[in-house]
């Protein structure tokens, strides 16, 4: 199996020796025929029966179904004459986009044509689609939030310690799935500070997640918070894979990330780099590769 | 219930769950793997009649599963 697009690699992968290959998304019939294929191709080899003919069939029907399947999938910018030229940095970003949508919308069709062929009474299904479409809601709202975080921000007075208890609930089974262990050494009399309530809230959602995402399964992530007179600090620190020196000066950049594709739009870290900014704040990156990262934004207390 | 077993390998777990549907629903025993070696030592206790993996999977990619156990499996 190779992720879309990749049809390079898998025939890499024959040249090196597998016998066949599916491209995800694959649909239902391509992959029965495959394994059928193969499962037959095998017993036609241990009883010596000649079946030829039989697999013949199914091989044209396979190239028939692969090659409609890679029609569907090709994306076209209109024919040569108008041909749009774009830059390759604004290709390589429509890529990741694209990636990150048709990645989980391609799993809600496997599941969904799963159901129309089958049906089935097990909700679970219908639960993991549910899932899959709150991936495309979180990549809608990463590219909304982006786009606009410089408008409409509404200052008020919000408390910190219970926007990182927000945020840790909603991330709360992450935590579970990985089993990491979570530190809170929150400051109890921390003051109310004037901020954007939401964009606080996206900006620590965004910084918890990655750390999540990086720390590998039973370590740990500690969230701190204090103040002095002028300022408040935020430090998220975990015992994950740490950042590669080389990348340190590229993570607030948009659509740099280096999750595979699919995984991330990149946009994690330029939005609290972004919300940061509104509110007049810096952020300090420390990391050591393999040890882990801690991410400290300094906010002042006053705008 | 057909005889054949067939093993997933691929870090996706909706990927391992689509995949599982289909073949449970033609039949085949399906046995579910998240990394390459999880799916190297399932290979050599259960013996699938095919393999199925993902090209990139932690631990050890499909070409290597393939390549240590070439000898093993057909």
């Amino acid at each position: 199996m190779t992720a879309y697009g990749s049809r390079k690699v898998a025939i890499d992968a024959m040249k090196k020796g597998a016998d066949d290959y599916v491209i995800k998304p694959f649909i239902p019939e391509e992959l029965s025929l495959i394994v059928e294929k193969h499962i037959e191709n095998k017993s036609v080899r241990k009883e010596n029966v000649n079946l030829k003919e039989k697999l013949e069939e199914r091989e044209k029907k396979i190239k028939m179904i692969q090659s409609r399947n890679l029609k569907k999938n090709s994306i076209y910018y209109g024919n040569k004459d108008n041909k749009i030229r774009l830059s390759s940095e604004y290709v390589k970003i429509a890529e990741i986009v694209a990636q990150e949508f048709i990645n989980p919308l391609s799993i809600f069709s496997g599941y969904l044509q799963f159901l129309i062929k089958h049906g089935d009474k097990d909700k679970s299904i219908l639960v993991k689609m549910d899932k899959t479409l709150d991936k495309v809601k979180k990549s809608f709202k990463d590219l909304v939030f982006f786009s606009n975080s410089e408008k409409n921000i509404i200052f008020e007075l919000v408390h910190i310690n219970h926007i990182i208890d927000e945020v840790l609930r909603e991330v709360e089974e992450k935590f579970l799935e990985k089993d990491i262990r979570l530190i809170k050494n929150f400051h109890i009399d921390i003051p109310n500070i004037k901020a954007d309530s939401n964009q606080i809230y996206c900006a620590l959602y965004n910084l918890v997640l990655n750390a999540i995402y990086f720390t590998e399964n039973n370590g740990e992530i500690s969230i701190l918070t204090k103040y002095n007179s002028s300022k408040m600090y935020i430090e998220i620190t975990d015992n994950g894979k740490g950042i590669a020196k080389e990348n340190l000066s590229k993570i607030l950049t948009p659509f740099f990330t280096t999750k595979p594709p699919g995984k991330g739009l990149g946009l994690g870290l330029s939005i609290v780099n972004n919300v940061i900014q509104n509110h007049n704040g810096i952020i300090q990156i420390k990391s050591k590769i393999n040890r882990g990262s801690s991410f400290i934004i300094i906010i002042p207390r006053s705008l | 219930m057909k005889e054949e077993k067939i093993l997933v390998i691929d870090d996706d777990d909706d990927i391992l769950k689509i995949t599982q549907l289909n073949l449970e629903k033609l039949g085949y025993r399906v046995l579910l793997s998240r990394n390459g070696d999880d799916g190297f030592q399932k290979i050599q206790m259960v013996k699938p009649d095919l393999v199925i993996t993902d090209f990139m999977v932690p631990k050890m990619s499909g070409i290597e599963i393939f390549k240590k156990d070439k000898r093993k499996i057909s």
